[in-house]
């Protein structure tokens, strides 16, 4: 039961932190730098990706039987293809002024090598169940990517949050953050920052894991010891 | 007994047919167009629900610039654009207004452009509004506000129709102000309010 819930789980978490498709696996790179000019275009694009990540894994998990193996990359595509088609022309009726700003980048996302290679390596071995958890964690480990990027090229490139102009700052904004040179800067300083976090964190609970399995093993060294002190008393 | 060929024929026949059957590569196209017909048949059930009427949506975003009431549609099939513009829409408003939808090639998006309102109404410019557009935040997305576009308010069509083509010295060169850092922006705003200027003169005036 307890490996259940872990196998459920895991995949979820392994997307926002462990294998975080942005600053971990620098995957997804062109949409991460083009459209993160504006928080709100880039937690819009997170939120599309990460809808075309959970419908596609769960169906190709769920036809992965079904699929050829000669076949399987065009069925993929066909799959993804129709449910960003959706998100497309729900974006156009219902957001049309951020369907015009991301433009291309929507339809582009057919292409998106996270969705690719979470179908390929995930959802193509795994059941329907881990594999939405899966495309959940990703997706919204890509959203969080593209929306702290967006914050921070629209804080320093155009002096608002979420398009709302902050006072005094607007005045004195760096525009090279909201052009491609800036892209690049904050990509880079963000990866560096990420890793360096996520892997001082793990170093921690290895430390504290081969500490306990050190004092595990030291107890269990230490019981027949204590058996044959005791017993060489008696 | 003697094996008649017209016997043999058909079994031959039979043992293909199955064998085509349990193919791999039949059992990948029949998959293949499986797949294609039930996501087709999810789009259309989504299309339903998402359709666009473009008609519909224009009317109420020019309802939402310029009060303009009833509106008529001017043909712009047959209209020779300028360069670097085209006129995608033009209305007669009911208070005699001409509400020209004028599209900049020329932008720093260059692949989506500038498309802007343009409202004349007796010669003159009344009012010019964005319609769409994706300039830089913050930088280009500065001509498209309504501080900028407001400097084009009360400018005579026919000036603007001609540009700084003039030479007579006794016309004064158009006063419009660029953006610093937003050139190309400016530069798509100043060509697609004269596009629909020159549209105006050409087509509605006349």
């Amino acid at each position: 039961m307890k490996d259940r819930f872990k196998g459920v789980i895991e995949p979820f978490s392994n997307g926002i932190v462990k294998n975080n498709p942005t600053f971990r696996l620098v995957l997804g790179t062109c949409p991460t730098l083009a459209i993160t000019t504006a928080a709100l275009n880039g937690l819009t694009m997170g939120l599309a990706t990460t809808f075309v990540l959970i419908c596609s894994n769960f169906l190709i998990s769920l036809l992965r039987n079904v699929i050829p193996d000669k076949v399987r990359i065009p069925a993929y595509v066909m799959i993804i293809a129709a449910f960003v088609t959706v998100v497309d022309m729900v974006m156009a009726k219902f957001l049309p002024d951020l369907h015009k700003t991301l433009g291309l980048y929507i339809p582009l996302i057919v292409v998106n090598c996270i969705i690719m290679a979470r179908a390929e390596a995930f959802s193509n071995q795994n059941a329907p169940l881990p594999s939405v958890m899966d495309g959940l964690g990703t997706g919204i480990g890509f959203t969080l990517a593209l929306t702290v990027m967006g914050i921070i090229r629209e804080f320093l490139g155009a002096g608002s949050f979420f398009g709302i102009e902050i006072p005094y700052l607007s005045n004195y904004a760096m525009t090279i953050f909201i052009m491609p040179a800036g892209a690049f800067f904050v990509y880079g300083f963000l990866i560096v920052l990420f890793n360096a976090a996520v892997d001082a964190i793990q170093k921690k609970i290895d430390a504290k894991s081969a500490g306990q399995k050190h004092h595990v093993l030291h107890a269990e060294s230490a019981e027949p010891e204590a058996a044959n002190n005791e017993g060489g008393a008696e | 007994m003697i094996k008649k060929p017209a016997d043999k024929k058909p079994t031959d026949f039979k043992k293909r047919q199955k064998a085509f059957f349990k193919s791999e590569s039949l059992k990948a196209v029949a998959v293949l167009a499986i797949i294609a017909l039930v996501t087709s048949l999810i789009l259309s059930v989504v299309y339903r629900f998402t359709a666009i009427d473009e008609a519909e949506a224009m009317r109420k975003k020019i309802n939402d610039v310029y009060n303009a009431g009833t509106i008529t549609p001017i043909d712009v099939s047959g209209y020779d654009n300028k360069a670097d513009s085209v006129i995608l829409n033009a209305f007669m408003a009911e208070d005699g207004a001409c509400v020209v939808v004028s599209k900049s090639k020329k932008a720093y998006n260059a692949a989506q452009g500038i498309t802007l309102f343009v409202i004349i109404k007796d010669g003159r410019i009344a009012k010019v509004a964005n319609y769409s557009s994706s300039e830089t935040p913050g930088l280009g997305s500065k001509a498209l506000e309504g501080a900028y576009l407001e400097q084009y308010v009360g400018m005579r069509a026919s000036r603007l129709a001609s540009g700084d083509d003039v030479t007579s010295p006794s016309i004064p060169p158009l006063d419009i102000k660029y953006i610093s850092g937003a050139t190309k922006s400016s530069t798509g705003v100043r060509i697609a309010v004269e596009a629909a200027a020159a549209f105006y003169i050409k087509e509605v005036a006349q």
